[in-house]
């Protein structure tokens, strides 16, 4: 054994350190999805289905003002409606502050000022939930209405009301490189842009409950979430009580997209629970869902771009400015477009983030790169057209590649330290495997675009710019393209870890603290481990979401499960199989090299033939149980170190093919034809991929074409239901799900994987856009709904 | 405070009117429920009495009787998407119920609910209201009928009186009518932005004899263009090409669309424009195929 | 006192006139496998089936339902075993988080046991009453499609 354990080593094969795609038995196959029964028959649980002995219902009373304080509550006529338990309001917060992942949330969990139409004031518990609901209309609160401001730009106005204690504005995040006004001397042409992008909404359909239990001091909630680490790390903020009386279990959410991580409706269940001294489950309606937790941002992005007459970027500057809306308070946020289009010799980006007093705003999936990323797709279109480029082409020319140098540089900036002390503290035998720091670590677009563009017959459909490939009647055909690249979980805010055990019959089970959202992490985790340990995949299960059980994650948010808690759960598992190995070294194999075994199937036996001699892991257990010098019955792995520091280099791509028809006379958008082409590395397993390239596509279809969240002159989210916030439907996007993956492998990935869920929602916009420009020549704004097509059109005056 | 409801069960129509008599403004009649169900949970509709006609005879009929096609008020949309056998103007009719709402809702759904909600945009009526389609109304004081270009008022309002019940709707099946039928939603389900419909008819000369047009979710209610109308009246069936556009035209300046969070009122404008010019369209090359037959 | 039919078995049950056929099948009998989500009969979670047809139960009061066989996805497979329709959503992974799941399974079997040979474009359309927000449908089309091979006897089509 090493004498600085550091990284366990990866087993031996025929092509160095890592393993690789031809040697795998479980990754990358179409294994059996571990809750496939569970879904089919509905037995799966959420947390709106789930209960708990002796727990009473809680409503949370609203704010009808987008800006006002509390001058007097009154809670004595809803504290004696028969089967009321209790009321919580300001006046019972504890005074600390809680704070969401990446900046979503920042505030107390109720302090007596409503900052949204729709904000916490109080909440009730009671016997049923209709008695809870009743004592609402029971409270009653007078209202001091602040001045309020529903516009991001008009709230950074000196004068503006402050909707937060710190401030309406962040400083702003900003990257520069080179110098822009160089960029655009060296440009023989030049184009600029500026869009205003709507709030999409998450509209997840599985809605949302909590149910929070106080035993003594300590406190255990149930609750859907992506991240449950971080639920428990606001617990311990609000209420300024120590991890360690915090339990956290994360159920299957009903689809989340980023509404789902951390929410103030479980810190207020929570709070509740422990003043009435019941279980309490709060369960919000759509309505409050769709208006009352989280949005994506509306952003405002400002840009001109560059390019000389052979297509080569000379610069990209964008101003881009965002909505928080009243506790949002992102600034920080990579909009990794900066680095696809990195190429540019000269880029200045400034990203603003800003308080409203709307819904508070946050990460949905793709955050910032659906939006201004597709502000830089289009810019960059247009500089194609402008010197007769193919759109493929112009990308190809300029797009990053494995081994470019990342522009998105928040990594050196959380790094602690210098650069040279970082990179000699490195172990040599890692530096071996890892990309070069700062520089993208594996794939890109070229082969996605290459392979893409033949599969979907792009040159035979391609007229050139402007130029439908069919026009009958009214309808007008084309075709666009799109492209997307965002980020593989982010580091440098905590260390991930997961937890493996190999029982003493031989099966084995993971934890790690992620979400389950849909995005098949608890099949895709488990082949990594079963992989890694060797130990046939249905032997291995996996416990998801429970602090209890899971050490410390970000969660599954910014596409991180499987690059990094898939990679703590392959190092987990590979410290298991060193243990195993060297027990089974010791008493099976006369005392042998335990590098001279390996684990297959759950058989041990010799690497390179030897005797045939097979034993079975069950069998290795019982010598490990039995043995007088044995002091555990299981043996546990965890990873021996953090993820090596280059996991800020990896980058997930997607590029799509889009082919629509626009009837000019209604302005309705038909897509015909879609290729959705993928680069998450090794494809841990396919159908799992294919549903989250599809899914995000239709995401960002959506976002194209219709959806959009509609706010009154007060502030109000106006179609906080499904019958007016539109979501596509299966008519509505073609049925082939084709996908194409690309051919890369990750040198730090667990077996070569790296993150895949954000990347898919990206190029829909763009490529839809590009397209319906080329059908009718027109650039049109998303959503493109009917109405805005005409108009664009010139048809409705 | 939640409120309940009680819930009745009427045996018969002529029950169904007593009990809506006797409870009067607090009671409604309950067919599919698939929109009073959510304007009472919204609290749009004040309701103590449910008067369920899901049990009540004689008012599911979907039937031809002498020349009509006869849609009991409880027939359901998927009933009467499935009985276009019966009659061409039956399919017609047919091939609209398809694209309303969604399967499961138009299990529950009824016509009778979908023209007394009498919303604007009840894709229903344009098409009923193209076919000469009349109401049968059962009361208090007996029974009466009022043709569908009279039964609409205003928005969710209609004739029928506290104590009325709409038993069914005729609709003549007249041989040589033709027919065209137009909807724009945002996504492949969606309540119609704008909905039209038209139909012509030749006597055998090879004029029109007879043209309907009508257009919904442009107005109140939905309303027939009867200046379009008559524009088409007498002309020759082989040489209307440019008349349609000009009734379209003329419908559609009859239209006093409003924006909304669905869309806006130039779009309903201009897309009713297009949908009578399509439906016409539609209805004039089947004129010119199947003829006066 | 209202009586239902679920899944091959009468409930007498005590529940306000007014309670809809989702929150009685859910709150009275347990059946969790009807999903309840938008409330306004637009998701299809909350689909059931009276009598064969696909019904949104949160648009139904459960006194509609009365007399009526209500099967939900719980009714749907025999002694453990699953039904053709749950054995294609698995094979073609229709599903992410999951929710939609029943709702679509129960929606395609209205569909199939009315057009047992659909075409592809049928079986979007019929699907969309629907929505899957996680965006599978290629492969709900897929496996509805898969079912009805399986459903008539046709040999499963190897993977292209």
């Amino acid at each position: 054994m090493a004498q600085n354990p550091t990284i366990p080593s990866a087993p031996a094969t025929k092509r160095g350190a890592l393993p690789h795609p031809e040697e795998f038995t479980i990754v990358g196959k179409g294994v059996p999805v571990k809750d496939a029964v569970e879904k089919v028959t509905g037995t799966l649980k959420y947390a709106v289905d789930f209960a708990v002995q002796d727990m009473v219902y809680g409503k949370i009373l609203r704010s009808p003002h987008a800006h006002a304080r509390v001058v007097r509550i009154d809670t004595s006529a809803a504290e004696a409606l028969p089967g009321v338990l209790g009321v919580v309001t300001h006046e019972d917060s504890p005074p600390g502050t809680w704070e969401n992942a990446w900046f979503n949330y920042r505030g107390k969990i109720l302090d007596g000022v409503a900052r949204f139409v729709g904000d916490d004031v109080a909440a009730v518990a009671a016997v049923t939930e209709e008695i809870a609901e009743n004592a609402l209309d029971l409270i009653e609160v007078e209202w001091e209405p602040l001045s309020a401001v529903f516009d991001a730009e008009e709230a950074r106005e000196p004068g503006a009301p402050q909707i937060r204690v710190e401030g309406n504005e962040r400083p702003a995040y900003t990257v520069e490189w080179g110098d822009v006004a160089e960029g655009e001397a060296e440009a023989d042409v030049v184009v600029e842009c500026d869009v205003r992008f709507e709030s999409q909404q998450m509209a997840s359909i599985g809605r949302n409950a909590c149910i929070a239990e106080w035993q003594g001091d300590r406190v255990t909630l149930w609750t859907s979430s992506q991240s449950p680490t971080e639920v428990r790390d606001g617990i311990h903020e609000a209420f300024q009580i120590p991890l360690s009386k915090v339990r956290v279990i994360a159920l299957p959410v009903g689809s989340s997209f980023g509404l789902w991580w951390s929410a103030n409706f479980m810190m207020i269940t929570a709070l509740l629970a422990r003043k009435v001294r019941r279980p309490v489950k709060i369960e919000l309606t759509n309505e409050e869902c769709f208006s009352a937790v989280k949005r994506r941002h509306k952003e405002h992005t400002r840009g001109r771009m560059g390019c000389t007459q052979d297509g080569e970027l000379t610069f990209a500057q964008f101003d881009n400015v965002i909505d928080n809306g009243a506790y949002g308070f992102k600034d920080d946020v990579g909009f990794f477009c900066v680095d696809m289009w990195g190429r540019a010799h000269h880029g200045s980006w400034a990203i603003h983030g800003v308080n409203t007093n709307l819904c508070t705003a946050g990460c949905m999936r793709a955050v910032g790169d659906i939006t201004l990323g597709s502000c830089v797709e289009r810019l960059a279109d247009q500089l194609a057209e402008q010197i007769d480029m193919d759109p493929v082409e112009f990308r190809l020319k300029n797009q990053i590649g494995a081994g470019d140098e990342l522009r998105m540089q928040h990594s050196r900036m959380n790094m602690k330290g210098s650069l040279e002390e970082y990179v000699a503290g490195i172990p040599p035998e890692l530096r071996e495997h890892w990309p070069e720091l700062f520089h993208l670590s594996s794939g890109g677009t070229k082969d996605i675009l290459t392979r893409g563009a033949e599969e979907f017959r792009w040159r035979e459909r391609w007229r050139g710019w402007r130029a439908p490939y069919a026009s009958e009647g009214p309808k007008r055909r084309a075709v666009g393209v799109g492209t997307g690249c965002h980020v593989c979980g982010v580091e440098f805010e905590g260390a991930t870890s997961a937890v493996v055990r190999i029982n003493p019959d031989g099966s084995a089970q993971v934890s790690a603290a992620f979400g389950r959202q849909g995005q098949g992490s608890e099949t895709t985790l488990t082949q990594v481990a079963a992989e890694a340990l060797g130990i046939p995949y249905e032997l291995v299960e996996i416990d998801a979401g429970d602090t209890g059980s899971g050490p410390w994650s970000h969660g599954s948010l910014a596409s991180n499960t499987l690059y990094r808690i898939g990679w703590a759960v392959w190092a987990a598992s590979l410290d298991a199989r060193r243990q195993l190995l060297e027990i089974a070294a010791r008493e099976f194999f006369d005392g042998a090299d335990p590098a001279e075994l390996d684990v297959q199937g759950g058989l041990v036996h010799r690497r390179n033939g030897g005797s045939g001699v097979e034993v079975p892991v069950e069998a290795v257990m019982n010598e490990l149980r039995s043995d007088s010098l044995g002091q555990t019955s299981s043996i546990t792995g965890r990873p021996a170190m953090p993820m090596p520091p280059a996991v800020a280099f990896a980058r997930h791509f997607a590029a799509h093919f889009v082919d629509v028809e626009v009837d000019v006379e209604t302005g309705e958008i038909a897509l015909l034809d879609y290729l959705a082409c993928q680069d998450s590395g090794t494809i841990i397993n396919p159908q799992v991929m294919k549903n989250q390239a599809i899914g995000g596509s239709l995401c960002g279809a959506g976002f194209a074409l219709c959806e959009h969240l509609v706010f009154g002159e007060d502030g109000r989210i106006l179609n906080a239901n499904l019958l007016d916030y539109k979501l596509l439907r299966a008519a509505d996007f073609p049925t082939s799900g084709k996908v194409l993956f690309g051919n890369s492998y990750d040198p730090v990935g667990p077996f070569g994987a790296r993150g895949a869920g954000e990347a898919s929602a990206i190029p829909p916009g763009p490529a839809i856009t590009q397209a319906v420009y080329n059908a009718v020549g027109v650039w049109i704004d998303m959503p493109l709904t009917p109405e805005r097509v005409l108009a664009a059109l010139g048809k409705t005056g | 405070m939640r409120k309940h409801f009680k819930y009745l069960r009427p045996a018969t129509p002529a029950e169904a009117v007593e009990m809506k008599a006797s409870y009067g403004d607090r009671s409604r009649f309950w067919a599919g429920g698939t929109d009073l169900l959510l304007q009472w949970q919204r609290g749009e509709v004040g309701l103590d009495y449910c008067i369920d006609l899901s049990f009540t005879s004689g008012l599911d009929h979907l039937e031809r009787v002498n020349g009509d096609l006869r849609i009991g008020a409880t027939a359901s949309l998927a009933r009467l998407e499935r009985a276009g056998d019966m009659h061409p103007l039956a399919a017609y009719l047919a091939s609209v119920a398809k694209v309303m709402c969604t399967p499961q809702t138009r299990t529950l759904a009824t016509v009778g609910g979908n023209l007394c909600n009498a919303s604007p945009a009840a894709d229903l009526a344009p098409p009923l209201l193209v076919l000469d389609g009349e109401a049968r109304i059962l009361g208090s004081n007996g029974e009466r009928t009022v043709a569908l270009a009279e039964f609409f008022t205003g928005v969710n309002t209609t004739v029928l009186d506290e104590d009325e019940l709409l038993l069914d709707v005729r609709v003549p099946l007249e041989p040589a009518r033709q027919t065209g039928f137009g909807r724009v939603g945002r996504t492949a389900v969606d309540i119609a932005l704008v909905v039209a419909a038209a139909s012509l008819s030749s006597n055998g000369d090879g004029k029109i004899g007879a043209a309907r047009i009508a257009i919904g979710s442009v107005a109140p209610t939905p309303i027939r263009a009867r200046e379009a109308e008559e524009l088409l009246v007498g002309a020759d069936v082989a040489e209307l090409d440019g008349l349609l556009g000009e009734a379209a035209v003329r419908a559609a300046a009859d239209t006093e669309p409003i924006s909304d969070v669905r869309t806006t009122a130039a779009y309903r404008k201009e897309v009713s424009r297009v949908l009578v010019e399509r439906s016409l369209t539609d209805a004039v090359s089947k004129l010119r195929v199947e003829g006066g037959a | 006192m209202t009586t239902l039919h679920v899944n091959g078995r009468a409930h007498e049950l005590d529940v306000p006139a007014d309670a809809t056929l989702a929150d009685v099948l859910r709150g009275s009998l347990g059946l969790y496998g009807v999903r309840v989500s938008c409330s306004e009969g637009e998701c299809g979670s909350c689909t059931v089936l009276v009598d064969g047809k696909p019904v949104t139960a949160c648009l139904m009061l459960a006194a509609q339902a009365e007399g009526a066989e209500i099967t939900t996805i719980e009714g749907l497979a025999e002694n453990g075993t699953l039904h053709p329709i749950q054995e294609a959503f698995i094979e073609e992974q229709g599903f992410q988080c999951g929710f939609c799941t029943p709702g679509f399974i129960l929606g395609a079997k209205a569909f199939l046991d009315e057009h047992p040979v659909p075409t592809e474009e049928e079986t979007a359309l019929a699907m969309s009453g629907s929505i899957c927000r996680c965006g599978s449908y290629p492969y709900i089309v897929q496996a509805v499609l898969s079912a009805s091979r399986k459903l008539s006897g046709e040999p499963a089509r190897t993977a292209s």
